[in-house]
């Protein structure tokens, strides 16, 4: 049977705000096999966020689902009462945070934080806690656990912190993993590391993984498919390599040369012109049209077309068929 | 002469000694016994130089003494030993508070981390780019002021209109730029810039390091780049320094540099840097050893060190050259 | 513009706000007008006519030696006003001053004033009010300085923790690199951005300054008979409720509630409107 884990439909998301409503995510469509890495790549404001956050449900109450579905083994998470959705949380999904320090409490030892999961998860004794704390510990390479057990937040690095929240996250065997930029505001060796120990605990439990980033190196380093938003929309999705070679929405081709590579020079990074649409006022089919250079009066009138160019390369854009041949 | 040329400085930060008694340390602030107290290196015997016109790129994570050596570079800090010659003259004698008054201040500018955090939340724009050119360059006249401000911010293509917005109602980019005009303002010789794009989206960046790059050409300034983004300081400086733990672990050309790397510390940071290609990555295990006291003949990279052997814990490596400009301070590297 | 249409939002979004404002613009017009618009002079005495009820003439009865209530009253509103008025600014301006320096400098400026509020906030604060007035002398010049200093305390603390951690903002270091010297620092980028929390501070220290100032007449050290003050004028007609005469206290002290009442409300009010963080 190949359902995917997780396959979310058409999920549309308006918050409601003092000014007025804002459409934040329109028709979103993606799907994640188990065991598979998934990326969702996108700037401040596409949305990335924002889908993560329905996923589990705990979206700012402002937040309102307008239609969609989130399905998950098959059944949609969106129809789930809160209170069964507690046993999906930390259990069959979990997720991890940006700021690693910020997101535990600072005032409970590490080796606690870790059993208080546990407990709430697993038919656990008390005497066993302990022991499962530290080899949850163990798991994510941390040294002498016995003494980090009884450390708080502040004591230990950023890197340590994500390391504790991985375990955290991992301890009850979760289906799925979203991880929402877990690297940010770490160094770049220690971000290297900590993608390698999910990277490999996804393997290892057969774990799949949802990976939200607006670093598309690091996305193309660590993930199978690449899912590109922008401005609440969603207008690649691809393989990773597919999406190097292959670029076929004017968004993914100018991040690409937005980006700063290992070769080239200043002159080569381009930047991408205009700005995201107000979502509040403006009312667009493609909400990169304003900003993109081969927009035409199709994509202006019409609405936004999904074209599926091969069975793993899907574009949302009215001129990528004629952009792939050229 | 180069413009900026660092003699061999120390920092130590003084802490508490948490197991002293009561009566230790009440005795301790008449007797001003030191010898107690631990202090943490901040900065262990920094040397190099920035030329005129030079972009030098600064990497290095968190605890290397990046932001240390930014602050006592641009004296909002005091060092404890060594010197730091600004065209000729040494500006470490200079206390801080008394720096601010000299003509040297107009000299040394920097675009600091957080755009938004570096902007006085109730000042506006405008008034974020006057405060250096009232303060330091003492125009008080409002047109002349005006005038300068309009420059500056059509310099940095800041629209004019939007001059008198506070920060909360500025983008990203734009509160780059606002930091950015300030900076250049009093038209300063070098201008450090610590990690001004890391907050900001790739797009963004994007348009802020080309106009950094404009900009440099245009006011014939000299750069610190500090960051850890390599990609970006490959792309920026002429040279790179590389520090590790308070200390200077290489430094050399830029090409150089991140092409063939010599230092096992700079060669793990390069390869930790994501993208699609890499293969041979060389992940870092461990942490950071504690930079409190550290043993002077150690080597503080050797706990970490894929290379480490024997003589890495007896002998502190110093820098020599093992090529044309190119300097590391690892005892693995044949000249 | 936008800080109206923001206290606007406040306003109207809120009616208890709403409501307050418009008390307090009532008690000031009649601080200011009042003493011109009474109907009797508040110190002529009519021991004829003494404690009369409330009637048409009379809206608030005539107390023991025949004196309008009302009248009295509304002249005390102004006392009473002006007492906590300049008393409140007197600490705000001292303990802002003290507690800027302290949490700036840090190091024995920060040990000396810190000491310094410490020997305050030991006593209670009424006592301390009733020894420094009792000690300096029955006047009104004595309870806005005893006012002043019980209050100081939480000026200063409220700075000197504000200062302490925007002394570490960023924008300090990047001012400083701007050329800006200590001094010009602190009184012109760091202490405007200290002050929000204090504004709030200051409306809900008026209800208190006013309850002190009512309280100490009350005992008998402040503000000395004919003079017209709410708390004297309640501590007056307290001899009188027992036997009947209920008006000559309950108006002044309604009136007294009303005020501190009024004036809690406004820091609320104000708390929104000066800082979106802690809108209730």
């Amino acid at each position: 049977m190949n359902v995917p884990l997780l396959d979310i439909k058409d999920l549309s998301i308006t918050f409601k705000t003092r000014q007025g409503n804002v459409p934040a995510l329109e028709n979103i469509s993606f799907h994640i096999k188990k065991g598979e890495t998934v990326a969702v790549v996108g700037e401040s404001g596409s949305g990335k966020s924002v889908t993560a956050a329905a996923i589990l449900r705990i979206l700012d109450k402002a937040g309102q689902i307008d239609h969609g579905k989130i399905m998950f083994s098959g059944m949609n998470l969106l129809e789930f009462s809160e209170r069964y959705m507690l046993n999906i949380r930390g259990r069959e999904i979990s997720m991890i945070f940006q700021n690693p320090r910020a997101a535990l409490n600072p005032i409970r030892s590490v080796g606690k934080q870790i059993e208080d999961i546990i407990r709430m998860h697993g038919p656990v004794t008390k005497k066993n806690l302990y022991e499962h704390a530290i080899a949850a510990l163990n798991t994510v390479n941390i040294s002498s656990p016995e003494h980090r057990y009884h450390q708080y937040p502040f004591e230990l690095s950023g890197g340590m912190c994500q390391r504790v929240m991985i375990a955290m996250a991992i301890s009850c065997r979760p289906s799925l993993l979203i991880a929402d930029e877990p690297t940010t505001g770490l160094d770049v060796t220690t971000q290297a590391n900590i993608m390698e120990l999910i990277k490999t605990k996804s393997t290892e439990l057969h774990m799949s993984t949802l990976l939200i980033t607006h670093d598309l190196s690091m996305a193309a380093q660590y993930c199978d498919r690449i899912i590109v938003m922008h401005a609440g929309h969603i207008v690649e999705i691809s393989t990773t390599d597919d999406l190097y070679k292959n670029p076929l929405h004017p968004y993914t081709k100018k991040l690409i040369t937005a980006t700063p590579s290992e070769r080239g020079n200043v002159d080569d990074i381009e930047f991408i012109p205009g700005n995201l649409p107000n979502l509040l006022t403006e009312s667009l089919n493609c909400r990169f049209s304003n900003r993109c250079e081969f927009v035409d009066e199709k994509c202006v009138n019409n609405k936004l077309l999904y074209t599926e160019v091969s069975p793993t390369h899907s574009v949302a854009c009215w001129r990528a068929e004629e952009n792939a041949t050229a | 002469m180069p413009l900026l040329e660092i003699k061999n400085i120390h920092k130590r930060y003084r802490m508490k000694n948490q197991n002293q008694s009561l009566i230790n340390s009440l005795s301790g602030i008449f007797k001003k016994n030191h010898s107690n107290h631990p202090s943490l290196h901040a900065l262990g015997g920094v040397s190099f130089e920035i030329q005129e016109n030079e972009s030098v790129g600064l990497v290095g994570e968190s605890g290397c003494g990046k932001s240390t050596l930014v602050k006592a570079i641009c004296r909002l800090t005091d060092i404890n030993e060594g010197e730091i010659f600004l065209n000729g003259v040494d500006i470490s004698a200079i206390t801080p508070n008394k720096f601010g008054h000299t003509s040297h201040r107009s000299q040394i500018q920097v675009v600091f981390q957080d755009s938004h955090e570096s902007l006085n939340p109730r000042y506006t724009a405008f008034q974020c780019i006057a405060d250096p050119l009232k303060n330091i360059l003492h125009i008080r006249d409002k047109t002349q002021l005006e005038n300068k401000i309009n420059e500056l911010a059509d310099m940095v293509s800041f629209p004019r209109e939007l001059l008198h917005r506070l920060p909360h109602q500025l983008s990203g980019g734009q509160k780059a730029r606002i930091n950015i005009a300030r900076a250049i303002a009093v038209s300063p010789r070098l201008l450090i810039l610590d990690e001004p794009t890391s907050a900001l989206d790739v797009s963004i960046q994007a348009v802020i390091l080309k106009l950094l790059v404009k900009l440099r050409k245009e006011l014939n300034m000299s750069y610190l780049f500090v960051s850890h983004d390599l990609n970006v300081v490959r792309m920026l400086c002429d040279k790179i320094i590389v520090m590790y733990m308070g200390k200077v672990v290489e430094t050399g050309d830029a090409k150089t540099l991140y092409y063939k790397p010599a230092h096992p510390y700079t060669n793990a940071l390069i390869s930790s840097i994501p993208s699609i290609n890499k293969t041979n990555r060389v992940i870092l295990d461990g942490e950071i050893s504690s930079p409190i006291d550290p043993d002077p003949n150690v080597c503080r990279f050797s706990g970490r060190c894929p290379k480490s052997v024997n003589q890495c814990q007896i002998e502190q490596p110093l820098l020599h050259e093992i090529s044309s400009q190119h300097f590391v301070a690892c005892h693995f590297v044949d000249p | 513009m936008k800080n109206l249409k923001h206290i606007k939002y406040v306003l109207t979004e809120n009616p208890i706000t709403f409501g307050s404002v418009i008390l307090f613009l009532l008690f000031i017009l009649t601080a200011i007008f009042g003493p011109l618009l009474i109907p009797f002079d508040p110190l002529a005495s009519d021991t004829e006519n003494a404690l009369n009820p409330p009637s048409a003439l009379h809206w608030f009865g005539t107390d023991q030696l025949g004196r309008d209530v009302f009248s009295r009253v509304v002249v005390a509103t102004r006392l009473d006003l002006f007492i906590a008025l300049v008393a409140v600014i007197l600490s705000f301006v001292v303990g802002s001053i003290l507690g800027s320096l302290a949490g700036y400098y840090g190091g024995w400026t920060d040990r000396i004033v810190g000491r310094f509020l410490d020997t305050i906030m030991a006593f209670p604060l009424f006592v301390l009010a009733m020894a420094i007035v009792a000690a300096l002398g029955n006047t009104i010049e004595n309870i806005v300085y005893a006012t002043a200093i019980i209050n100081l305390p939480f000026y200063a603390r409220v700075a000197r923790a504000e200062v302490n951690v925007l002394r570490n903002s960023p924008f300090v270091e990047a001012a400083l690199v701007s050329g800006n010297s200590h001094m010009k620092l602190l009184c012109f980028q760091i202490f405007p951005n200290a002050m929000p929390p204090m504004m709030v501070q200051l409306s809900l220290n008026m209800g208190w300054a006013i309850l002190n100032a009512a309280g100490l007449s009350f005992i008998g050290l402040g503000v000395k008979p004919p003079d017209a003050e709410w708390g004297i004028m309640v501590a007056e007609g307290a001899n009188y409720i027992i036997s009947g005469e209920w008006w000559v206290a309950l108006f002044p002290g309604a009136v007294l509630m009303l005020a501190v009442f009024c004036f809690n409300l406004l820091g609320d009010g104000l708390r929104d409107i000066f800082d979106p963080r802690k809108r209730s």
